[in-house]
């Protein structure tokens, strides 16, 4: 809580948007002490700014600056006061709506639909001339237009957190309704609570002047709105007196801006996607001169003292750390590692698909003789898909939603040379043919595959430039054990039909050793043992790899059961600090 | 033997399918039957889709079936419907979450998540609820616990954060712990130390679990008992190394060879019929993907076979070979 604080104060937009509103605040709270009586006539009418009313005069004579001042304490106290409400009132009934689901959300959602149906200003003027007058009656006017839009927004909210599991385990704990929406739901949605509040404050204040500017307020009160109004009615702008609404006008502009940047500023502060971060830059690299060698004979994938870092606000972070391994035409080579290994983040460098706060910092990527770290533009362009391609982890998010699987094979082959549709088609259904699947899938959504199939069409894609290296990073960790058997079987005739190496990059180690002809253990970043599946399997030397091989239980009788009565296995020795992992984007956990 | 501490019997659930206007509802759960002993562990496993989520929901008592009995230590729980009884049966039953990064609620303290089951079940006074937390997080190996009470889920490593879970699971001293697939989503060298953890609550506090997974090596080396669902029916169940170490219905050999283990892995052809579809509603359910099915698999509900003492297969080639049981016998 202290910490949010403390970074909200740091926040440049908080800071002056908070000050400001701070202001105005102080303004509306002892402000009116120290100015005349606003509704006293203390003067000529229509008089400019003097010494003795330092804004002038209005139409009837009263002093400018006094009517500013205390209209603000009004104006002020129904917008927070509306703003409080219709977030309380809106957040109730979107969240009692979105947790109960069903019958009551059908109700809720029907009163709130119609609420949003009727448009608020003249829901507001209506309602304004049946209830009795004074700043009550704007706070319950502006409180039923306004609530609605509300409710929606914390509906959605709560549909989303609804499904989580922690809602299920407080249920299995036997908590009540009540306690998991205020105890467990309500505190998730702070900062929605938190913008939300100001933005419908910011909304109040809009409508409120509005409204009494056109005269559908309480004109004898001295609001902001209906300084407004009587600028109007005695013909400010007629007799050019700008000194009557421009103070009014001003301190209602400010304050929009101020409240718009707080809300903005609980935005940023708590949705990370829309923070700009100014991470400390990293270290010089020191890359080694580019200069195309000739390629070492039977080494297609050279990747020689290679080191990643990451840019966080707390320093650079050696995700990669002096990593050298190379690959020959037509093998499989396997990296194994846990969660911060550094294993996807190798797999992103060599296809040049790193995030903008990584980099790499020292060594070199030789694909055929070619430096691929120092590709850039149309260069990088041509090397991805046709020399490398990729298999990702998710088949679900690396497949379009939108377009079926012909045009996304079309997409991938008009990318690399003019192809007219017919060709690529007809390339597609190949490619679906060979990885198993029916051709005639070439018309089908993503969405009506199944998560193997998914997978199988990820593999056509990548093998669609017939490339000469495969990564695939985890393709199958999201499967069942049968259809990973079948993918990985596929995929093993295939690479033995058209020749192309696969890097593989995945946890499990029992598959790596059944699949690669060599593995790569990686462990905090740096590789620790690299040897033939063989030679790992029968004569593992490194601790970690024993660690790793001796963690997953086997089927066959005589391996170290979970019942043996070893020491607990050391979690912490083994991973890295979980605040180091946290800054790392991607990556299976 | 006496009354067993869960029983389930034809547990039945359907969801709708299809826009607002359908009716059409499509079968997750067929009759489940199955029983849990004081410290068993009985592993479910099966694919995705195969119903093991649905089910752990109900026995969570997070849903309701459409049809079927739920017994707790010989009593039908889902006959009393009244808050008290409910609350009751989560004294008695809890259950531990796949996704520990989902599970423990980021806005409270690991604290916070232990000291809610004490309190809501009144099961330490006021003044002893700090020493009870404290005791707990001991208990699941989260040690110093004063530095871990005070922490925040995202403060804590995947391994640690299914701990608090377990740990929470435990507070209110349950009879059986239903854990749904509680180390698929851990790193492989946290995974043995959650695992021993459950079985050591088996061991010391007689607790039956219900361990629900994919994988077979891990059930293998936990379970005392396996139920191999498919389809939401349970196709094979029996003795762990029975199942795995004789298995009798097509699909538990099918599962068998997928698991990557030994240098062959990938050289051995999977005992499999490419799949088609949505398994069918008639019969077998496994008949269009069998290697060995017969005409009558795809208009038949395969019988009950006993093969074993307490080893149970539902198969037709296996009615031919052994004894047809009685169909209300289950596992």
């Amino acid at each position: 809580m202290r910490d949010s604080l403390r970074s909200l104060l740091r926040h440049r937009k908080a800071a002056v948007g908070g000050s400001l509103l701070l202001f105005f605040l102080l303004l509306a709270l002892v402000g009116p002490w120290f100015v005349m009586d606003p509704t006293d006539l203390v003067g000529r009418p229509h008089q400019p700014p003097s010494s003795a009313h330092w804004f002038g005069t209005t139409g009837q004579g009263q002093d400018v600056l006094a009517q500013t001042v205390v209209g603000a304490r009004e104006t002020l106290a129904v917008g927070f006061a509306v703003g409080a409400l219709v977030t309380l009132v809106g957040a109730l009934v979107g969240v009692t709506a979105g947790y109960l689901g069903r019958r009551v959300d059908d109700v809720l959602s029907l009163t709130t639909n119609v609420f949003l149906v009727i448009p608020g200003m003249p829901l507001a003027i209506v309602l304004g001339a049946y209830l009795p007058s004074g700043p009550l009656r704007m706070v319950a006017v502006l409180t039923v237009a306004g609530w609605a839009w509300n409710a929606r927004v914390f509906r959605a909210e709560s549909l989303a957190l609804r499904g989580r599991d922690f809602v299920s385990a407080a249920v299995v704990t036997g908590e009540s309704h009540a306690r998991i929406v205020s105890r467990e739901l309500l505190p998730n949605m702070a900062s929605l609570l938190g913008s939300s509040f100001i933005g419908n404050t910011l909304y109040a204040v809009g409508a409120q002047v509005g409204l009494e500017f056109l005269g559908l307020g309480d004109v004898s009160a001295v609001t902001w709105g209906t300084n407004l109004y009587w600028a109007g009615n005695d013909a400010a702008l007629l007799t050019r007196s700008w000194w009557i609404f421009v103070p009014t006008g001003m301190c209602i502009a400010l304050v929009g801006f101020a409240l718009t940047l707080v809300s903005s500023a609980i935005d940023e502060m708590t949705n990370p996607a829309l923070r700009v971060h100014k991470p400390a830059p990293l270290p010089k690299g020191t890359i080694l001169p580019v200069h195309v060698d000739r390629p070492a004979p039977g080494v297609l994938l050279s990747v020689q003292d290679l080191s990643i870092d990451y840019a966080t606000e707390k320093g650079a972070s050696r995700v990669v750390d002096t990593v050298s391994f190379d690959l020959a035409p037509g093998e499989v080579f396997g990296l194994a590692g846990e969660s911060g290994s550094g294993k996807s983040t190798i797999g992103s460098a060599l296809l040049g698909l790193l995030p903008s706060s990584a980099r790499v910092t020292q060594g070199r990527i030789l694909f055929n003789g070619m430096d691929v770290t120092a590709l850039e533009g149309a260069g990088l362009r041509a090397f991805r898909w046709r020399q490398v391609s990729m298999v990702f982890q998710s088949a679900m998010s690396a497949l379009n939603p939108v377009l079926t699987l012909g045009e996304q094979f079309h997409d991938t082959l008009a990318a690399h040379g003019r192809v007219s549709r017919t060709t690529s088609y007809a390339r597609a259904r190949e490619l679906l043919g060979m990885v198993g699947l029916s051709p005639d899938l070439v018309t089908a959504w993503p969405h009506q595959l199944s998560g193997g199939m998914r997978q199988r069409v990820g593999i056509a894609l990548a093998l669609a430039l017939e490339p000469r290296l495969v990564i695939m990073d985890e393709p199958t960790t999201a499967l069942d054990v049968v259809v990973q058997k079948e993918l990985l079987q596929r995929m093993v005739e295939l690479k033995q039909r058209l020749g192309f190496a696969i890097l593989f990059i995945t946890h499990d180690l029992p598959l790596l050793l059944a699949l690669s002809d060599r593995v790569g253990i990686l462990q905090g970043g740096k590789l620790v043992e690299l040897n033939t599946s063989e030679g790992l399997r029968t004569n593992a030397r490194h601790p970690y790899t024993q660690l790793l091989l001796s963690s997953f239980p086997h089927l066959i009788a005589g391996d170290v059961s979970v019942t043996s009565h070893a020491p607990a296995t050391p979690e912490l020795s083994v991973s890295r600090p979980s605040t180091r992992v946290a800054a790392i984007p991607g990556g299976h956990r | 033997m006496s009354a067993p501490l869960l029983e389930a019997e034809g547990l039945t659930r359907s969801f709708t399918v299809g826009g607002f206007f359908s009716r059409e509802r499509r079968p997750i759960l067929k009759g489940v039957s199955f029983s849990l002993q004081p410290g068993e562990i009985v592993a479910l496993v099966g694919e995705s889709g195969s119903g093991k989520s649905t089910l752990a929901r109900l026995l969570a008592r997070l849903d309701m079936p459409d049809a079927g009995h739920l017994r707790l230590a010989g009593r039908d729980v889902l006959a009393d419907g009244s808050a008290q009884a409910s609350l009751d049966y989560r004294g008695r039953v809890q259950m531990v979450f796949q996704d520990p990064f989902a599970s423990l609620n980021p806005v409270h303290t690991v604290a916070y998540h232990l000291e809610r089951p004490l309190i809501r079940h009144g099961r330490v006074p006021k003044s002893g609820l700090r020493t009870k937390v404290l005791s707990l997080l001991e208990s699941v190996g989260l040690t110093p616990a004063e530095h871990f009470a005070k922490r925040f889920p995202h403060e804590l490593s995947g391994g640690q954060r299914q701990r608090v879970a377990v740990a929470r699971a435990l507070a209110v001293e349950p009879q059986v712990i239903i854990a749904d697939e509680p180390t698929s989503m851990l790193d492989v060298s946290t995974r043995k130390g959650v695992l021993q953890l459950l079985r050591g609550l088996t061991q010391e506090r007689g607790i039956g679990i219900l361990f629900i997974t994919h994988d077979l090596a891990s059930a293998r080396h936990l379970a005392d008992r396996i139920l191999v669902l498919y389809a939401g029916t349970v196709v094979e169940a029996g003795r762990a190394e029975q199942v795995l170490g004789q298995p009798r219905h097509p699909y538990t050999k099918l599962l068998l060879s997928a698991v990557p283990d030994g240098v062959d892995f990938l050289q051995a052809a999977l005992p499999v019929r490419p799949a088609t579809g949505l398994p069918p509603l008639v019969g077998c359910p496994f008949a269009p993907r069998c290697p060995v099915s017969e005409p009558r698999c795809s208009t038949l509900p395969p019988p009950d076979v006993l093969p074993a003492a307490n080893h149970l297969v539902r198969c037709h080639l296996e009615a031919s070979k052994g004894v047809t049981a009685d169909a209300s016998v289950s596992s």
